[in-house]
């Protein structure tokens, strides 16, 4: 089918009883819930919004929120989520940015037309359900703000088409049953939650919702009131779950069907935790991007440990591999890897009013990463490092992800970066910098890494640091490291 | 009681902790102040908030936490 409403209007006649939306206190069946984005719909055009505006609305993390986003699909408006933190002058910037005709909010600000969420569910309950053709799959079904950790960030315009094929890659990589409830935690302006919603919609299951992890006793009532088989998590929001109720999660292993976590790595310490607890749960990982979305996943409960594994391609996505001049090549090597590109029905429209980034980014039709990566035996993807992390020791390239991978094997230390510093004759020299534990003895550290690494690999100097600089999702700030090993040189 | 809200206004000052009624569902507190609060009252008052508690209705005004510490103690 074309649109992820196509299959709410559907499952609202073939299993009308079905539940599709649940809170704490509220829910709706897939009946219901179609007619409250048609009511919806009557409403938010009574209130002056028409096709093709562009409207913005505060992510409330509820089921009003997901009518109201799927009316204004329903009426050919472009959504254009925004988090439900974002500042009054960041709205208006936001919305300058993406033309937005007015921001539906649970709360007014200055400077851009509101609406109030809550008049428009006060509005939907006296309005008709409204009766317009669906939109196609060519059509744009929403603009969703990146929040990359540098740089500006980008409207990602998606179709109704990468909707459903990003959907399909959901259901198909997590081997999702039919009947399953899959709890969201996770903010329904970005990607990630927002995509799990709508994979259960094509999937005609249950989504619960939960505003963050924090309030832990609402995951165990979800949990029990509807009989929750799954859950879409951040590695954030498991740290929360251990460190808020401990093993008691273990009560429900035969219970989760599947647990996927996205949006930033997984610690190993949690993986094995969660491994240990959840012994007949499926696992799974994904790596894609809001351009491009679960491109690839990784069942990390059933998998062998391969370093840099992302897992296999998934079913609409398409893998394809070039050089750094954009040259098409073949899968890759360990020796000679190559850069991710993704295509694909999952792939985004383009940037919002940015056709430069758009054509630099989308080329014939596939999302060009920085990803360094190649296709092993067993056709699963291994990432090597980023293309800009690469160092090139004396025409040597060196990726510091395997090399931090194989040095945090090591007992006495508690972290580490490896980077390099500016060298006159080999243009760079590696460096590894350290936080010790008790006990560390470099001599001994270097004897573990020469035992495991060619020696060109090896660090020239170790650095010893309190701490190393990472992004919020736990990826190491490599400028930063770089910046902390030449002033320490 | 007094001393209780002392507690947590040092945990986040400048909010009206004696008559707000709605500090999570109005978004006046965040994640990280709910596991601030949380730790503070296992440090002062060794009470371990069992997980089922935790959750926005016990948080939403500083009564509705003092009389959950209380029962709890």
């Amino acid at each position: 089918m074309d649109t992820i409403l196509h299959y709410i209007q559907g499952y609202a006649q073939s299993q009308l009883d079905t539940l599709a939306v649940c809170e704490l206190r509220k829910s709706l069946t897939y009946a219901e819930y179609w007619s409250s984005i048609r009511k919806a719909a009557t409403a938010l055009q009574s209130m002056g919004i028409s096709s093709g505006d562009h409207v913005m609305l505060r992510c409330t993390q509820n089921i009003d929120y997901l009518v109201v986003f799927s009316a204004l699909q329903y009426m050919k408006a472009l959504v254009v989520p925004i988090e439900k933190t974002t500042s009054a002058e960041r709205a208006v910037e936001i919305g300058g940015r993406v033309d937005a005709s007015c921001l539906i909010t649970d709360k007014a600000v200055d400077g851009i037309d509101c609406i109030r969420l809550k008049d428009v569910i006060e509005c939907m309950k006296n309005s008709e359900e409204a009766e317009m053709e669906l939109p196609g799959e060519t059509d744009r079904s929403m603009l969703l703000f990146t929040t990359g950790t540098t740089g500006s960030s980008k409207g990602v315009v998606m179709t109704h088409r990468g909707d459903v094929g990003i959907a399909g890659n959901v259901i198909e990589g997590t081997a999702m049953k039919k009947e399953n409830v899959e709890i969201i935690p996770m903010p329904l302006n970005h990607s990630f939650g927002i995509r799990r919603y709508q994979s259960d919609m094509v999937n005609g299951g249950t989504v619960c919702l939960m505003d963050g992890m924090v309030f832990i006793g609402t995951l165990w009532k979800l949990m029990e009131k509807y009989g929750a088989t799954s859950m879409a998590i951040s590695p954030a929001s498991l740290g929360m779950i251990f460190h808020l109720s401990d093993e008691r999660i273990a009560d429900y292993a035969g219970q989760l069907d599947y647990i996927q976590i996205g949006s930033a790595p997984l610690a190993e310490s949690d993986k094995e935790k969660l491994l240990r607890l959840l012994p007949d749960t499926r696992l799974y990982n994904f790596y894609g991007s809001s351009e491009a979305g679960c491109a690839c996943i990784l069942e990390f409960s059933g998998n062998g440990n391969k370093t840099g594994c992302i897992g296999r391609p998934t079913v609409n996505s398409v893998v394809r591999f070039t050089d750094d001049e954009g040259n098409v090549v073949e899968n890759g090597s360990p020796e000679s890897p190559a850069l991710l590109s993704w295509g694909g029905s999952i792939v985004m429209e383009g940037y919002y009013n940015d056709p430069e980034l758009t054509a630099d980014t989308v080329v014939d039709g596939y999302v060009r990463t920085k990803d360094l990566a190649y296709l092993d035996e067993d056709g699963d993807c291994i990432l090597v490092g980023r293309a800009d992390d690469v160092i090139n020791y004396g025409g040597s390239k060196i990726s510091p992800a395997e090399i931090e991978d194989c040095a945090l094997g090591y007992e006495y230390i508690d972290d580490v970066a490896y980077s390099s510093v500016t060298d006159p004759i080999t243009g760079e020299l590696p460096v590894i910098l350290v936080v010790k534990r008790d006990d560390y003895d470099e001599a001994g550290f270097e004897s573990f890494l020469s035992d495991r690494l060619e020696s060109y690999k090896l660090p020239r100097k170790y650095i010893y640091v309190e701490s190393i600089p990472k992004t919020f999702k736990g990826s190491v700030l490599r400028k930063e490291v770089r910046k902390l090993a030449e002033q320490n040189m | 009681m007094k001393e209780f809200i002392e507690m947590l206004k040092k945990i986040k000052p400048n909010v009206d902790f004696e008559n707000e009624e709605a500090l999570v569902d109005d978004g006046i507190l965040e994640s990280l102040d709910i596991i601030s609060i949380i730790s503070e009252i296992a440090d002062k008052y060794g009470v371990v908030i069992p997980s089922d508690e935790i959750i926005p209705d016990n948080f939403n005004s500083a009564i509705a936490l003092y009389e959950l510490v209380e029962d709890l103690k």
